[in-house]
């Protein structure tokens, strides 16, 4: 109960957070042109982005959260 | 390497806009947040309605090396006492594909990857399995996304992995939206995954199958600060039930020796004794994770750092705090470096052990697993992205890129990791 609680408040805060910086925003799509350089990207190459964490995933306890599953598939129990 | 064209020069072309004027602009934003999906993206219906035959949009292939020694309490690949070897060769051949399907509003991202694993587990199972010698793994992982007149993407995720004793599938909803003019993304996603293993004990013997039952949500943030700044955030929540313990790993018990060896006080190897028992977790556990990065730009000198942190926290009492940086430099128009540094600082969890004197209640948990301990972890690496200058007839862009990491742990672990990756848009 308390943990569910607790997910609820996290995921309002990040909501509340989106919509109150959203607000804030004053970047036009034509003075994007640095934001999509290949380097200003949250993520790198999608592929680099599974095998590197697989590292993490497998050999750190502290695996989870992230956008991504835990705990399935890697046949151990991080 | 993130498959967009590279900058031209990156400077010249740059359109100047309008200062950021202040409330008049914060204004619109909040009525274009509450006018909802008819305000966003105008453009974009008609082009989605144009129907096409399918067509493979993006292409990444990958090879990966990870070359791993160490000890660890857990492992029986040493002296009864430990810690045992925790040595293991992966080779990972990996591929990627975006295809969009004859509806444009349907696009298929289709991940396979295949692991050649050498000693996946404690040497001494082989004795009378073959799960830890040459272990191959397969995963297939498909994401399906359908993108709304209102730009919404709503998406699928499903797919399967398997290995020698374990076989997994997993299903998966997600939801991601742009607000204010895509200044803001908010995403959601839910997944479940499901685990079936064989109960391999630390003697190698599997008497039952096992079932672990993963749900994992996950909200995630991405805001445009300025027009060379980008921040991320995500929070993300994990359930897990079933049988929790790497079944084959085990702890030392002084006590068993007696029980179980009185004859061979000075055996020199864990595998042949059971003067050790398995590991035993808990039921259930709970894992919170928040991670922040921020991206800054510098155009001046064509360099970008990505600054990240994460915090974890779960029911084992484990907590982890995990600061990084990455710097990329582009030399010239059409290759950049990067060099990234992590560092893992983790509490363990609290019934972590390198042994015991006695035997412990069985339904009380135990581990000496070395992933679970305290341990603080360093991570460097470097990378160089190329992108390739084709014949005309290869339409599209195509990169190449080479990398290197080294990954150290303060309790005995050192992994380095060699890829290279060649990505291409079509």
């Amino acid at each position: 109960m308390l943990r569910s609680r607790f997910f609820v408040r996290s995921s309002r805060s990040i909501l509340l957070a989106g919509l109150v910086a959203s607000a804030c925003a004053v970047v036009d799509q034509n003075r994007r042109e640095y934001l999509a350089d290949p380097t200003m990207q949250l993520q790198d190459d999608p592929l680099e982005a599974r095998a590197g964490p697989k590292l993490w995933t497998s050999r750190e306890g502290a695996a989870g959260g992230d956008a991504k599953p835990a705990g399935g598939g890697c046949g151990c129990s991080n | 390497m993130a498959m967009r064209n590279p900058p031209v020069a990156a400077v010249g072309a740059r359109t100047e806009g309008r200062s950021a004027s202040p409330r008049w602009v914060a204004w619109l934003c909040v009525l274009t947040i509450a006018a909802g999906p008819a305000g966003v993206e105008a453009g974009r219906p008609r082009a989605l309605r144009i129907r096409r035959p399918p067509k493979i949009e993006d292409l990444w292939l990958r090879f990966t090396f990870f070359d791993q020694y160490g000890r660890g309490f857990q492992s029986k690949a040493g002296p009864p006492r430990g810690p045992g070897s925790e040595r293991l060769i992966v080779y990972q051949p990996s591929v990627m594909l975006v295809v969009r399907q004859g509806n444009p509003r349907w696009t298929h991202q289709i991940a396979f990857a295949l692991d050649v694993v050498s000693s996946a587990s404690a040497d001494g199972l082989d004795a009378v399995s073959s799960a830890s010698r040459d272990n191959e793994a397969g995963e297939l992982d498909v994401v399906s996304t359908y993108t709304t007149d209102a730009g919404t993407q709503w998406s699928l995720r499903y797919g399967f992995h398997f290995e020698e004793p374990l076989r997994s599938g997993f299903f998966g909803v997600g939801w991601a939206r742009g607000f204010a003019d895509d200044n803001t993304t908010i995403s959601y996603n839910s997944q479940f995954v499901f685990d079936s293993f064989d109960d391999i004990d630390p003697l190698g013997y599997s008497v039952v199958e096992a079932r672990r039952y993963t749900i994992s949500d996950n909200v995630s943030l991405a805001q445009v600060l300025s027009p060379t700044t980008l921040l991320g955030a995500s929070y993300g929540l994990t359930f897990q039930s079933g049988r929790l313990a790497t079944t084959w790993n085990s702890v030392y018990v002084e006590d068993a020796i007696k029980k179980h060896c009185p004859d061979d006080p000075t055996q020199s190897s864990a595998y042949d004794c059971p003067n050790r028992r398995p590991e035993r977790m808990p039921p259930t556990r709970m894992r919170h994770a928040f991670s922040l990065q921020l991206l800054q730009h510098a155009p001046r000198t064509r360099t970008t750092a990505k600054l990240g942190y994460r915090y974890y926290i779960d029911d084992f009492n484990l907590r982890a705090h995990t600061p990084s940086i990455s710097l990329y430099q582009w030399l010239g128009r059409r290759a950049y470096v990067r060099v990234t540094y992590r560092n893992h600082l983790q509490t363990g969890v609290s019934f972590y052990t390198v042994g015991t004197r006695t035997e412990i209640p069985e339904d009380m948990p135990l581990t000496a697993d070395s992933d679970l301990a305290p341990f603080s972890a360093h991570q460097f690496g470097m990378a160089a992205v190329i992108y390739l200058v084709g014949p005309r007839s290869l339409r599209g862009t195509q990169a190449l890129d080479i990398g290197y990491n080294r990954y150290q742990r303060s309790n005995d672990l050192r992994v380095n990791v060699f890829s290279i990756g060649y990505a291409r848009h079509f």
